[in-house]
């Protein structure tokens, strides 16, 4: 197919005096932009007691800067029609603001404020972190993400993985101001955070406009502590609940987003159950068994060995016959390997609708902060196609060999009791 | 936090906007047998989106056979003699495309987005499964599980969705909007082959559709490659047309979910409310924002800052629908917290609205912000095609977005108040709460 030009994404990357890492890509078509701060101050740094202090301190940003309410905060980021965000996952945080042109000095201003010099009041502190528990107790509603939490904590051992970024409600209640204070202080620091700026900026304006708003911010992030992993083992667990579908989640622990592997994985793991409306898996489960509306397989691209994961819900009493056929499929993948075939039209499906995912300012200013946290290099939108093409039948069947152990799955079922 | 929302967000489309000096600059062509094509040229990526909409959707249904238009939707999928069971979606993915389609109330919609040079191929799919769909009967049976797998998912196992189902049922009594777009599990069951044909036959035409391309194309190459593809396709004879009208409500309404798997209370109202060509849209438009568009809205600083009662809230409303639809808020109750007390809450804020009017400042701030959402939504080809693809299957004329903005700019506080001391009346209103069993 023809080849879909990506030169116009080569960020432009310079350092801050402070040496906070910025990556600029000038893209004038309409007049807003998108700024996303990268820090890496995820759930893994929480100790296992007060796990959720990582998150509580990423929506603790933004409800009070100096001289400023958090009423006042989102009074004047909405006058200005702004977006501001902010999120906690397991490897880092990240905070966003969109803005138009007309606004984007204020915008800007107000943001590097907001992040730079947090006041954390006491009331806004116990209000956040009960919303914080009502989240938590919210999100068991949903039996996915029962199922989902549960997988973790059962392949994940004592490996930081294992707990929800978000922590318990017990864990969230543990923790007190001092230690969010403590844990801003000593995490959300400029060398080891990245800003990412994407949209109608001209790069040499914004460089000065960064500098005089983030250039006195001082100081290192810690590096990322070494876990171990558990062994990798076979099992099965149950959780009761009141479902009409059981949820379903097969496993285990995958590999990380730096291993050299991981672009062979992606790439086998498309024809076994990527996106799209086509993997054998979605053929099997839901084309000609009718047994769920979604069903996906994943390698988690993630700072430490992420899951692999296949997911999917089916009514309750068909839990087990589904189980058998995922598992049947996965062992003969994992003996055949996918067809030549079958590689390549998962290569021109990933290539192909790559452009698709980076078409608008927020998609690539969210694509890069993965990319600039993992080191990617900053030509790595250019350079995605080729290594996917790269990839070889004989590297497949390696690797899926190699990372794939379906005698080795946990099996984590989210039904009705009884069923 | 945004994403704890969607669920409740699923039957009102997302807010759009147009206007100012940035329009959306289409280009429109209707064939002889009735298809109407609009494109719109933008070179800045070199990337299109192909979209097909239906007028059909589960306004036009029936009782006993709701969902029936979801479930073609996805019967679109599985092949016709060209193109058997599974090869329409390994053509688009092994040409580096995606694809899917949706279904709503007033229309149902199917699209490829992919490089611009692979347009011909949305062409020679679309054109083909418009009208040559095969019904085999073992897959339409195992079609059906599948959406029925899908209703378990998105409804019954999620509490929230169902209060929304809830509330609607109740506060529409003699018009479809009053069931589900999935449908009820029964009628999903209980739909045969012969309706589902039927179903085609009757709404799948090209006098029935509207085809929207946006992206690095030619208009005219377009026009030419429509007209190749589509040209030859009858029209239907005879569509038929529906007309209901939800009588005036005469008092409030009340619903209740209990539910084993709520963690928490919900609450999710609604009011009736006109929809777009009304002219009061705008108007609705900016008082739902003030009500409950964000954090600085009058029911967040209320619920969430000052009381601490609600784990969030917010209020909101798209005039885009083809009859009335409702104004809605909604509320997550913090634990510990009585739902009685925080509806109270809200009709306080609402009743202070009325008796002191709104602050003009607060219109501003509200007139920014749709401003800015026009803009955003400028940057993706797929959501201005959708947009335009919205309006025309809901009988307006996709021009209007290029107005609105200004035509939010008109409005004056004055005119907030007005709307708002029309609709925002406790006879107006169905509201329903979701109570965890046992509380």
């Amino acid at each position: 197919m023809a080849q879909v030009s990506l030169a116009k994404i080569t960020p432009y990357v310079f350092k801050l005096s402070n040496g906070l890492e910025v990556w600029v890509v000038e893209r004038r078509v309409l007049p807003f932009a998108v700024f996303k701060l990268v820090v890496p101050a995820g759930s893994v740094f929480d100790p296992d007691k007060k796990a959720g202090l990582a998150y509580l301190t990423a929506n603790m940003i933004g409800e009070g800067a100096k001289g400023l309410s958090a009423e006042e905060i989102s009074e004047r980021f909405e006058f200005m029609g702004a977006d501001f965000d902010s999120s906690c996952g397991k490897d880092y945080a990240t905070f966003s603001l969109r803005v138009t042109t007309r606004f984007l000095e204020d915008g800007l201003k107000l943001f590097a404020k907001v992040l730079l010099e947090p006041t954390f009041p006491p009331q806004e502190f116990v209000r956040v972190k009960n919303e914080v528990v009502g989240e938590i107790m919210k999100d068991h509603e949903d039996p996915g993400y029962v199922a989902s939490e549960k997988f973790a904590e059962v392949i994940y051992g004592n490996h930081p993985y294992h707990r929800p970024s978000k922590g318990y409600v017990e864990t969230v209640k543990a923790v007190s101001r001092d230690e969010v204070v403590e844990f801003y202080k000593s995490h959300y620091l400029p060398e080891g955070s990245k800003l990412i700026v994407v949209g109608d900026v001209d790069a040499d304006e914004i460089k000065k406009k960064l500098e005089e708003l983030f250039g006195g911010w001082l100081g290192k992030a810690p590096e990322y502590p070494k876990f171990e992993y558990p062994s990798v083992k076979a099992q099965k667990v149950e959780v009761a609940k009141e479902v009409t579908q059981a949820n379903i989640v097969i496993g285990h622990i995958g590999v990380s987003r730096s291993n050299p592997d991981f672009i062979k994985l992606y790439v086998a793991n498309q024809v076994l159950g990527g996106g799209g409306l086509v993997s054998r898996l979605f053929e099997r489960i839901r084309e000609k068994g009718g047994y769920s509306y979604a069903v996906y397989s994943v390698f988690v691209p993630s700072l430490y060995k992420g899951p692999f994961k296949i997911t999917l819900q089916t009514k309750n009493e068909r839990a087990e016959d589904a189980i058998k056929e995922v598992l049947d499929e996965v062992e003969k993948f994992v003996k055949e390997g996918p067809t030549q075939k079958e590689l390549e039209d998962a290569k021109r499906y990933l290539t192909g609708s790559f452009p698709l995912r980076i078409d608008t300012n927020t998609e690539i200013a969210d694509y890069l902060a993965f990319v600039a946290f993992h080191n990617l290099g900053r030509d790595y939108l250019n350079r995605f196609p080729d290594m996917i093409k790269a990839v070889t039948l004989e590297e497949v069947k390696e690797v899926i060999k190699k990372y794939i152990h379906p005698h080795k799955f946990a099996i984590v079922v989210v039904k009705k009791k009884g069923n | 936090m945004l994403r704890v929302l969607l669920s409740v967000l699923v039957w009102c489309t997302i807010a759009f906007a147009g206007g100012g000096n940035l329009e959306i600059k289409g280009v429109e062509r209707v064939l002889k047998n009735g298809l109407k094509v609009i494109v719109v040229e933008d070179h800045s990526t070199p990337t299109v989106t192909f979209q097909v909409w239906y007028k059909v959707g589960s306004y036009y249904e029936r009782f006993g056979k709701t969902g029936i238009s979801h479930l073609l939707e996805h019967m679109m999928f599985k092949g016709t003699e060209k193109y058997p069971n599974g090869e329409f979606s390994k053509i688009v993915s092994r040409n580096g495309g995606q694809e899917n389609a949706f279904t709503s109330r007033d229309y149902t919609a199917y699209f490829e987005n992919w490089a611009a040079d692979r347009l011909e191929i949305s062409m020679e799919l679309e054109s083909d499964r418009m009208v040559n769909l095969k019904f085999d009967p073992e897959e339409f049976d195992r079609e059906k599980s599948v959406v029925m797998e899908e209703r378990r998912l998105r409804t019954e196992d999620d509490p929230t969705s169902l209060l929304v189902e809830e509330v609607y049922a109740a506060a529409y009594k003699a018009h479809p909007y009053h069931w589900p777009v999935i449908g009820w599990m029964k009628d999903i069951e209980s739909i045969t082959l012969e309706d589902i044909k039927h179903h085609y036959r009757t709404f799948y035409a090209p006098n029935n559709a509207v085809i929207v391309v946006v992206g690095d194309v030619k208009a005219e190459e377009v026009f030419a490659l429509v007209e190749k593809y589509f040209g030859s396709t009858p029209p239907a004879k005879h569509i038929p047309e529906f007309s209901y009208e939800e009588p005036p409500q005469e008092g409030e309404r009340r619903v209740e979910v209990r539910s084993k798997e709520a963690r928490l209370p919900f609450i999710f109202g609604g009011f009736h409310v006109p929809n777009i060509g009304s002219g009061e849209e705008y108007a609705l438009k900016i008082l739902a924002a003030i009500l409950g568009g964000g954090r600085s809205s009058r029911l967040y600083k209320r619920l969430v800052f000052k009381e601490q009662a609600a784990l969030y809230t917010g209020a909101y409303y798209s005039s885009k629908t083809k009859d009335p639809g409702l104004l809605c808020f909604y509320a997550a109750v913090k634990p510990g917290v009585s739902p009685e007390k925080v509806e109270k809450l809200i009709w306080e804020e609402i009743e202070g609205i009325l008796k002191n009017g709104v602050d003009p400042k607060e219109v501003e701030k509200v007139k920014n912000q749709i401003e800015a959402e026009f803009v955003y939504g400028l940057d993706s080809n797929f959501y201005r095609a959708m947009n335009i693809g919205i309006l025309e299957t809901i009988g307006m004329d996709w021009r209007y977005l290029n107005s609105y903005v200004d035509n939010i700019r008109k409005v004056s506080p004055e005119d907030v108040i007005r709307v708002a001391s029309k609709y925002l009346r406790k006879e107006n209103l169905t509201i329903g709460y979701l109570l965890p069993e046992g509380s």
